[in-house]
Parts: C-alpha cells; structure tokens; sequence
C-alpha cells in the first residue's frame, strides 16, 4: 500500500466512523453560530455584520450552494474535515520520523480528541478545517513543498485567521535551526497569506461595514475573549472544560515531549506564544485544539512504547470524548472513561520509563 | 538567500506597511469618532448601517458651524435634530420608524463646495438634509483633517486620521516618537496627495453666496426623498438670501429656517469660541430646525399615501 492510498485509507475509515458519530451527536441546546454562518451561506455577505464568525467566509460559501439541508452539510463537512485531520497528523508523524504504530495512536488521537468531537455536536465553525490545515501545511512545509503550501494557506485564511500560524511557527522553527533560506521562503509564504487574510478583512470592513465590535476577540487590552470566558465560568467550570480540552494528553504529552524528535520539540516550544495568544483571543478550551498536532503526537510516542495500555488508554480517551466532545447521552460511562483514561495513562507512563530503564 | 526570495520580501514589507497602516488609521477612527473626530468616511460619529426601509434618516452639512468643533458626534446639530424628530414620528400606535441623524459637515469648506459635498454624500439615501450655511465674513478653520480632503484617499471617499491622531496624542504625552510617526504619516500623505480648490481658502466671500446656496439646496433635492432645510447662521443678516431663496424654490421641497429668529440663538453662552455652538447650542438650533424637518417628512407621507 503506498502512502497515498494508506492516508486515504485512513481518511475514509475515519469519515465512515465519525459520521456514525456526528449521526448519533445531538444538536446544542443553546445559541450557537449558526445563525450567521447561515446568514453567509445564504447572502455571501451579511452587510454591517458585527459578528468575527462573518469574517470567516469560506466554509459557508462553499457549502451554501450545496443542495441538502443545512445541518446534512455542515455534519458531512465536519466529519470529512475531521477525518483529513486524522489522516494529516498520521502523515506529520511518518515525516517526523514516528513509527507507523505512533502514528496511528496520534491520528486516533487527533480524529476522535476533544475538539474534533466537539465540531460534530457543534457543527457551524470553521474549526474543523483549521484542524485539518494545521497538521496538512506544516507537513507540507516540512516536506518544502512552499508553494502549494502557500497557496492552501491563502484560500484556507479565508476560512479562519488560524491558517496563517503554521506558517510563522514553520518560519520560527527553521530559523531557531538556522536553515536561513528556508525560513526566508516559508516566511514569504507566511506574509502572502497573512496578506490574503488582511485584505480580505479590509475589503469586509471598508465596503460592506463589517466590524469586530461585537466581539470580545478584538478587544486585545481588555482582555479579549478569556477575561469574559473567566468571568462567565464557574472555577470549576473553567477546571472541567480546560480538562476536558486535551485530558489524559495533559500527562502524556509532557512525557513524550521527552521522547520526541528534536524537530517536535522546537515545534512545541515554538508554539507556546500562539497557543497563548488563541488561548487569550477566543475560547481557550476550544482554541488551544488547533494545536492539536503538536500535543497529540508527542503523547502517541508515549502510548506507542506500551502498546497494550496504550491502546487501552486511547480507548478510554475516545470514549470519554465521545461523551463531553460528541455529547452523546452515554451518561456515566464518559466520566468513568475519563477516569480510566487518566488511570490508564499514568499506567502507560510508569510502564515507558520501566522499559526504557531496563 | 535567492534574489527572488528578497524581493518578494520587499514587496510584501511595503503591501505589509500600507495594510497595517489602514488597520491602525481604522483603529484610530474607533478612538475619535464618537468625540471631536470623523469615521473613515469622513462624518462624524459611526459608520451608519444600510438603511432599513422603515428609517428616516437625517443628515445635517454644512462647514464650521455645521460641523461643531468642540462637541462629541453626539452632541452636535444631527443627534439633537433625530431626537426631536424621533419623539414625534416614532409614537406607540403609529407603525414603527427608526429615526436617524447625521453630521456630515466638514471643517473649512466653503459654501461654494456644499454641492460637492451633498453629491459625495448622496449614498447615505437621507430623507431630509440640512444645510447649515456659515455666514459671510466667517473666517474657515485652517484645517487639513476633519475630514481629510487633501488626502489622495479622500478620492475613494475615505478620511484618515492617524496622522491627527499621533500628531495630537504625541503633543499631549510629550512623545516626541509619536509625533514625528504622525509627521511623517502627514507628510506623505500630503505628497500624495490632491490640491484642494478652495475658494479664496480663508473667508467666507459674499460673491456668490447666494448662488452657492442655491446649488447646494438643488443638490440637496437629488440627493433627498423628503426635501432640504436651509439653516441660516443667527450672526449674520440674512434678509437678501432669504428673499432670493424664497423666490428661486417656491412650491419646492425646501424650508428655511433662520436662527436669527430666535433670540435665544444669540446669547453668547450658546458658544464655545464666539462661533461654534456649545452642545446647548446645537441643541436650541435643532429645536429651530425641527419642526421644518417634520413638515417634510410629513409631506412625504401625504405623497406615499
């Protein structure tokens, strides 16, 4: 099986999985963004929009057209997006150098963790695409392929800002490994995207009214979106949705940061100050899954080297996410899934150092 | 490092630049629009929405006088006028009409620019204009901002302010940084940019005054569903221009009123600088300025009846 076929493979056994998921995920019982992803589906434009989701045009105006019903759509392209998303981090890991069966853990991981789930309960977001362009781009532009790279990036920014940000940590990573004409060509490709992304925004703003001002992410000094997420949150709600963001990874990727490739390290370390500042402008349990990429595989060379627990451990993983993710009404079993997972995971982790000890 | 790579970075440095530059010259609009500054259209107070087929909108130009140096967006002519205007069309049982108003008026532009100005502002769609008309003899503002007319950008209907805007906030924290970034924004705007055909640029002249009006009002009814008022200043004698526009527009959609009919227009302490209305100011013109306003709305109903 070549590596194509294998990547498409992967995707279309994901697809198939998590569409039985997002079939099974009940709608959200509460407002949502639905309403002005539909407004663009249906106008293109939404003159004197106020709201930062009607910058993010590109999702809706590709599945606008579409014939179907609106909630059909939108589910086939969460579950398709999340799909690739799995498939692109399997193939991030092969070009890091990970063992097939690290990748897969990782590509698991990513397909069916916290914020993939989360897309398939709410589907109005352009978060899934974002979730498959990060892992997709910096592979691509691992791999020098700059200008396809760049090319996607520059339609996907149409999708979500995020889009650029492989692109500058790319351009951080090569110059930390002094790799100067590389850097030098990723980060034309990172300034033609932000561009892209700039223009798009200026000719929103300036010829048909669009504002951030009823957005909370635009108001950098005043605390952005976190300020009012904290405030809006109990403490022990902002404790439960940080948890449930990345869980049992928590513990996992701190200890495969260790075990990773010198690469994947730089790419961690690198991302900490946008991981900061998504966390700080939108919804920080939500945003930080964008980094997905990086989080995921360094907990799946954890798993990788206890094969068995490791197995176990993403078992639990995908079930408890299936339940505070996909919000399906599987009641106790999530929480006790969670619970497993952690329990599972600090297992895995005391099992990887008794191997690589003796 | 390959030559193509460097100049596809410059490039992008100088289109970074200019983007940037209109991001903080927006950001900066943000800052001043409601108070003594413009929105990047150039008129004061925020961007207005598309209009709703249920609105009444109102829009006051006009230099100086119109514009109200010294007064937030909030508390000039326009905001004082739509309040008046609200309060009588927009009453429980009546259907439903969102009143709003408007100051598009610019600093030191001379009436023989009304026109112009009426016709640059046309796509606001305003039911009713008000053209408060500076009294001859006024000496204009110098100013290049407010709206920026000298800007090259001003020919796509944008008024930038950052240069302003650095210039007077450097000024005012004594950042010497601050202002030369707004000199040289400043700078190069104006090398860029368009000589302005004032009319003599310093005075308001008595030639062609009354012309000057009379192309403003015709403007005016291109522009407007509803009709015009013409708001003459109470500092000046208004009798030869009221008997010319009363014979030029008679039976047309056009009011006068003459603030110099009220004496309460005259008491100094409606003044911030010996011209410009203080916010109490505006706020007894408008009540001047009203009800003229109302007979064309109200004509306009009749006619849509």
């Amino acid at each position: 099986m070549t590596n194509s076929t294998r990547l498409v493979a992967i995707w279309a056994l994901f697809a198939v999985t998590l569409g039985l998921v997002a079939y099974a995920s009940p709608l959200p019982q509460r407002v949502t963004d639905r309403d002005v992803y539909e407004a663009t589906a249906a106008h293109g434009v939404v003159v004197d929009c106020s709201d930062i989701h009607c910058f993010r045009v590109l999702v809706p105006w590709l599945l606008g057209p579409l014939p179907g019903a609106s909630i059909v759509r939108w589910k086939a392209y969460a579950v398709m997006a999340n799909a690739a998303s799995g498939a692109a981090v399997f193939a991030l890991c092969l070009t890091l150098g990970f063992e097939r069966r690290s990748a897969w853990f990782a590509s698991i991981a990513s397909a069916f963790g916290f914020g993939s789930l989360y897309t398939l309960h709410d589907v109005y977001s352009s978060d899934p695409l974002m979730y498959f362009l990060g892992p997709f781009l910096t592979n691509e532009l691992m791999n020098g392929r700059v200008a396809f790279a760049g090319m996607v990036g520059a339609v996907g920014v149409l999708a979500k800002e995020f889009a650029a940000a492989p692109f500058y940590l790319m351009t951080w990573c090569l110059a930390v490994e002094r790799r100067w004409r590389e850097a030098a060509r990723v980060f034309v490709a990172a300034n033609a995207v932000f561009i892209v992304w700039l223009l798009m925004t200026l000719t929103l703003m300036l010829r048909f009214n669009y504002t951030y001002a009823g957005s909370a992410s635009a108001d950098l000094g005043g605390g952005a979106n976190l300020v009012g997420w904290l405030h809006r949150q109990s403490t022990r709600g902002v404790a439960a949705a940080m948890f449930n963001e990345f869980g049992v990874l928590y513990i996992l990727a701190p200890v495969g940061f260790f075990l990773a490739p010198q690469r994947l390290r730089l790419l961690a370390l690198l991302s900490l100050p946008i991981a900061a500042f998504f966390g700080y402008v939108q919804q920080p349990d939500r945003a930080l899954w964008n980094l997905h990429f990086l989080v995921v595989p360094m907990a799946a060379l954890v798993l990788g080297r206890a094969p068995t627990l490791g197995l176990l451990t993403l078992a639990a993983f995908v079930v408890g996410n299936l339940r505070v993710g996909a919000q399906l009404p599987i009641g106790s079993a999530g929480k006790i899934a969670l619970a497993a997972s952690m329990v599972l995971g600090l297992a895995t982790i005391v099992t990887t150092f008794r191997g690589t000890s003796s | 490092m390959t030559r193509g790579v460097f100049a596809a970075l410059a490039v992008e440095t100088v289109m970074l630049a200019f983007l940037l530059t209109i991001v903080a010259d927006q950001i900066a609009h943000t800052h001043v629009e409601k108070l003594g500054g413009v929105n990047v259209w150039g008129y004061r107070g925020p961007v207005l929405h598309q209009k709703k087929a249920n609105e009444v909108r109102i829009v006051v130009t006009g230099g100086d006088l119109a514009f109200g140096w010294g007064v937030a967006a909030s508390e000039a002519m326009a905001p004082s006028v739509r309040e008046l205007v609200s309060r009588r069309v927009d009453r429980p049982g009546q259907p439903d009409r969102r009143v709003t108003g408007v100051t598009a008026a610019a600093q030191g532009l001379a009436p023989a620019a009304y026109a112009s100005w009426i016709d640059r502002f046309a796509y606001l769609r305003p039911d009713v204009i008000c053209i408060v008309v500076d009294p001859i003899g006024h000496v204009f503002v110098q100013s290049a901002f407010l709206p920026a007319r000298r800007s090259r950008a001003s020919m796509f209907g944008y008024s930038p302010i950052l240069p302003l805007v650095l210039q007077e906030k450097g000024t005012l924290v004594h950042s010497s940084l601050l202002r030369l970034a707004g000199d040289t924004l400043a700078a190069a705007d104006a090398a860029l940019g368009v000589r302005e055909n004032r009319d003599a640029a310093a005075i308001v002249q008595g030639t062609d005054y009354t012309s000057s009006i009379d192309a403003a009002v015709r403007a005016g009814l291109r522009s407007s569903t509803g009709g015009v008022v013409v708001v003459l200043s109470p500092s000046s004698d208004n009798r030869r221009v009221k008997a010319e526009m009363a014979s030029s527009f008679a039976g047309e959609r056009v009011r006068l009123v003459d603030l110099g009919d009220d004496p309460r227009m005259l008491a100094t302490t409606l003044r911030l600088d010996g011209f410009n209305f203080s916010a109490a100011g505006h706020s007894v013109a408008a009540e001047n300025v009203a009800p003229a306003v109302l007979e064309l709305i109200g004509e306009v109903g009749q006619r849509t009846q």
